[in-house]
């Protein structure tokens, strides 16, 4: 048997010590953000990498898909077999996942059919990646205002053993167990812990803290109070998928009716650059237009749930919002306003690192 | 008050001036005083004692009341706010877990 010595110096001093051998079973603990716009699942510590060019060239431990799920019949009928997406073969039909945004509201989530499809492909992707046919804890969000209805709901939609083919594999996976969390609470714990569940050095854990997680559909602010949820806590329901709609239409008025997709609106939102006709068009005045319209809406409706910003040492904004709305926020109070890093994958990292603190606790 | 006045603009005698100071010398001193110094200044000239509003008459025997003392520009000692209780990373923990119902 090959067993692998690992020596230090310091010193004069030479150590040498066997590194401890992998847990024969590791824990697998992952984070799930079913988000409006897009799905995001992170089972691990590697972040994804982009290039200069924004491509992704590394996925790290994580995946992340648009939000849509369509029956296949409808894909075929609209034309569309070839768009970018997974197919999900269940015991309720095949489905198309992976366009970006739907116009289909609600406030259940996982509890039809049709949402199944979104789980189904983030195990998948996890399976594929892995190798692991089992997740030992699964961690969710809800907004904070479904939060008290609908936990229990989706914690047990979520556990179980779930059998469907990807494509043409076929899949068997099983989650052990789920905690559901309200969902800026993850981008909170994303900011507040290591990937080992550990706190981090922050001062801020120590203080009054609001966090902004500006989503599709809602934005939620969650008051963290010495790392501890406040029941002050509240949901808006603005999001950034208002702002979507509103650079179409405007889109649609300066390009004399061209009619944006909503599967491509997320891609002019992030770069500012429609192509058009075979050229490209700068359209950050656009963009600009969209979110200053839309944006007194939610600092209005924050106002009813805030009335002065200062009780808080610091603001941070999570969420696939956070980068366009960070310098509106900062424009209206003198509180540090602190964009987190990977914005977009807060929620879903904060999920997996506190199920790492639960199963560490 | 002559003696005053023309301290405050030291070199410049003005004898027409001090011809109106005269007019009232059943005055206070002090108050004629004040009030010529006072639009002097706000003016930035001296200006005719015909031109002044008219005195009330106080009691010669008054005390000016004592105007609040003005509060000092910066505080004589540096104001340090009570540092709040550090938190240990247990019970810093324990918040994080303490669940959200």
């Amino acid at each position: 048997m090959l067993k692998m010595t690992v020596k230090a110096t310091i010193g004069s001093r030479t150590f040498s010590a066997i590194p401890p051998a992998p847990p024969a079973h590791p824990k697998r603990v992952t984070g799930l953000d079913l988000g409006f716009v897009q799905t995001k699942f992170v089972w691990g510590t590697r972040r994804p990498q982009y290039s200069d060019a924004g491509i992704m060239v590394d996925p790290g431990n994580t995946c992340k898909f648009g939000s849509l799920v369509k029956r296949r019949s409808e894909v075929a009928t609209e034309g569309l077999e070839d768009a970018e997406g997974y197919v999900i073969v269940d015991e309720h039909g095949t489905w198309n996942v992976g366009s970006k945004g739907s116009y289909d509201f609600t406030s259940e989530r996982l509890t039809r059919d049709s949402d199944l499809p979104k789980l189904y492909t983030a195990l998948a992707l996890f399976r594929q990646q892995t190798g692991s046919s089992i997740i030992d804890l699964l961690v969710s969000g809800l907004p904070v205002d479904e939060y008290s209805q609908y936990r229990g709901a989706l914690q047990q939609a979520l556990t179980g053993d779930f059998q469907f083919g990807f494509g043409s594999q076929q899949m068997q996976i099983s989650v052990k167990k789920v905690a559901v969390i309200p969902q800026a609470a993850g981008a909170f714990y994303d900011y507040g812990l290591t990937d080992d569940g550990k706190l981090t050095d922050s001062p801020l854990l120590r203080e009054t803290v609001l966090v902004f997680d500006i989503g599709g559909k809602t934005t939620d602010g969650c008051i963290m109070e010495k790392s501890k949820y406040s029941q002050d806590s509240f949901t808006i329901r603005q999001g950034i998928w208002k702002v979507h709609n509103e650079l179409r239409k405007l889109i649609a008025r300066h390009y004399r009716g061209f009619v944006l997709a909503p599967s491509e609106v997320d891609a002019v939102m992030r770069t500012g650059i429609l192509n058009i006709g075979g050229t490209q068009e700068d359209v950050t005045h656009l963009r600009t237009k969209a979110l200053e319209t839309h944006f007194p809406a939610i600092r209005d409706e924050l106002s009813v749930y805030v009335d002065d910003l200062r009780r808080f040492s610091a603001i941070l904004v999570a969420g696939g919002g956070a980068a366009l709305y960070t310098p509106y926020i900062q424009s209206i109070t003198s509180v540090p306003v602190i964009q987190l890093s990977h914005a977009e994958y807060s929620n879903a990292s904060g999920y997996r690192k506190y199920g790492m603190l639960l199963m560490g606790a | 008050m002559a003696r005053n006045f023309v301290a405050f603009r030291p070199g410049k005698k003005h004898p027409e001036i001090m011809e109106d100071l005269s007019r009232y010398k059943n005055q206070s001193a002090r108050i004629r005083e004040l009030y010529l110094l006072g639009l002097a200044v706000e003016r930035g000239e001296y200006v005719r004692a015909s031109e002044l509003p008219k005195i009330v008459a106080v009691p010669a025997t008054a005390a000016p009341a004592a105007a609040p003392a003005p509060p000092p520009l910066e505080p004589a000692v540096e104001y340090k706010p009570p540092e709040p209780a550090v938190e240990a990373d247990d019970d810093i923990l324990r918040n994080m877990l303490a669940g959200f119902e």
